[in-house]
């Protein structure tokens, strides 16, 4: 079964259009939504909870019709991080605890206590003065306490440093064990998403230009290096993307399977082969 | 709702003290005018509540959790009903007192002030949740506050010509008064049913 399934998901801004987005989540999974600022990341996740109207598209959570009344049960399996906390700021751990107990079904107050002593954050101290990395730890905290099926990460690692961010990626890592739990996560660090995912979608200027496995996405494209010249000879549509261009020559992305025999391609990471689909500029 | 109505309660206790002693203050004043003022000003609570919850962003996220729009709306006029309730029931007390004390009937001509009071303040909370919903608390609060001054100036003129026109002062009969406590009933029941379409449907 899928989590979380989007079908021509489309939603238009005077100045921004989100367009035909498909794409879908098997649970037990973790899919690392990748764009740069703008790209339609926080769009996307908004129209999947629905807190925003659509102009079209179909969008399936844990088997359910986001735009169905049972959708607000659904929310109950569902935990949320957004870029920021966003709770009240005049409001402590310990308050936060109570409004979350009334608000969730399944919270879990041990649960809760064990997050924030493993993160070190007060329970008296009011929101207002906590620095960004505590506020997000809360967030976390908070969403992982209701013993959540799903999580919607937006950007949820944006305000923690490297040492804390590894830490949370870790207990990520551990919620995805059970099969039933799956995590959708925005982030433009795409050194997190390489390290948690299985599936990588990139959006760029809107449009989803691809969600697949991340191991199949790195056996798939490599990269090569040489002068413009041997990189022109290369059979048409080899190359895919913009290239860089240096002193020491021309680096290109391409498809491993269009290479001829005797052309290596070197490894290449996600975080290139976003920046080279994402370059408009120097194309072969 | 009951977890929406605490995070407000814990709001409004901390970030918005100032406010409720001054409704405190006014509703223990024993005065008319203070005691109308100290009501409408009570009905106010939910914009300030609004406000900081836009803010916080607590709006945004508020949205991503399993609240339904009923409840979600419900907490800010309920938090209205409360609010304004309290202040009549202070200004009652302490006109109350004053009337044991001084062996007056000014508990008798006030009840009356504060039964129309409250039913101004409902209408105005009705007035004005949709309005804060649909448009958010800044663009909200100015129209509202344009209404609200074209409502009572138009009033307050209606009163000073049929005063100076010598006309008989309408006079609030128990039938007139069912009537008023009726439509102003009736005003809440379709300002929730407008709030919650306006929230369903907000654009962001």
């Amino acid at each position: 079964m899928d989590a979380l399934k989007l079908h021509g998901l489309t939603k238009n801004y005077a100045d921004f259009a989100l367009d035909n987005v498909s794409f879908s989540l098997p649970s037990g999974s973790i899919l690392g939504l990748i764009g740069e600022n703008g790209a339609g990341k926080s769009t996307t996740i908004r129209l999947l909870m629905n807190t925003i109207p659509r102009d079209s598209g179909e969008v399936t959570v844990l088997g359910v019709d986001n735009r169905t009344p049972q959708f607000y049960a659904v929310k109950q399996d569902i935990g949320v991080v957004m870029d920021e906390a966003n709770f009240p700021e005049v409001l402590n751990a310990r308050q936060v605890n109570q409004v979350m107990k009334r608000t969730f079904a399944h919270w879990d107050e041990a649960q809760y206590s064990t997050y924030l002593k493993k993160f070190n954050l007060p329970d008296k101290k009011q929101f207002k003065d906590f620095s960004r990395g505590m506020k997000m730890k809360l967030a976390i905290a908070v969403a992982l306490s209701h013993h959540p099926k799903l999580l919607v990460l937006d950007e949820a690692t944006g305000g923690l440093d490297p040492i804390a961010r590894d830490e949370i990626l870790d207990i990520f890592n551990d919620f995805t064990r059970s099969k039933d739990h799956s995590i959708l996560m925005s982030s433009h660090i795409v050194s997190d998403l390489e390290k948690l995912c299985d599936y990588i979608a990139f959006l760029h200027q809107g449009k989803l230009l691809f969600c697949e496995e991340k191991d199949r996405l790195l056996e798939t494209y490599g990269l090569v290096n040489g002068t413009r010249e041997e990189l022109e000879h290369l059979p048409a549509g080899a190359v895919q993307g913009g290239v860089r261009i240096s002193d020491y020559g021309v680096e290109a992305m391409v498809l491993r399977d269009r290479l001829p025999a005797g052309v290596k391609a070197e490894h290449i990471s996600i975080e290139d082969i976003i920046v080279f689909l994402g370059r408009k500029e120097h194309r072969i | 709702m009951s977890a929406l109505m605490l995070k407000d309660w814990y709001v409004i206790t901390k970030q918005m003290k100032v406010f409720l002693i001054l409704i405190l203050f006014f509703s223990l004043i024993p005065n008319v005018t203070m005691t109308v003022f100290a009501i409408l000003y009570a009905a106010m609570l939910p914009i300030s509540a609004m406000a900081y919850d836009e803010r916080s962003k607590w709006d945004t996220l508020v949205r991503m959790m399993p609240y339904s729009p009923r409840d979600v709306v419900l907490s800010k006029y309920v938090m209205g009903y409360c609010g304004v309730g309290i202040a009549a029931a202070f200004s009652a007390t302490v006109t109350a007192v004053k009337s044991i004390v001084t062996h007056s009937n000014a508990f008798e001509d006030f009840g009356i002030t504060v039964l129309a009071s409250i039913c101004m303040a409902l209408v105005l909370l009705a007035i004005q949740t949709p309005m804060l919903i649909s448009m958010g608390v800044e663009k909200g609060r100015m129209l509202f506050m344009i209404i609200f001054f074209v409502i009572f100036g138009a009033l307050g003129f209606f009163f000073y010509m049929a005063e100076k026109q010598s006309l008989a002062k309408p006079s609030l009969t128990n039938l007139v008064f069912g009537i008023i406590f009726a439509a102003t009933i009736l005003a809440n029941v379709i300002s929730i049913v407008i709030s919650i379409h306006c929230y369903q449907h907000k654009k962001d």
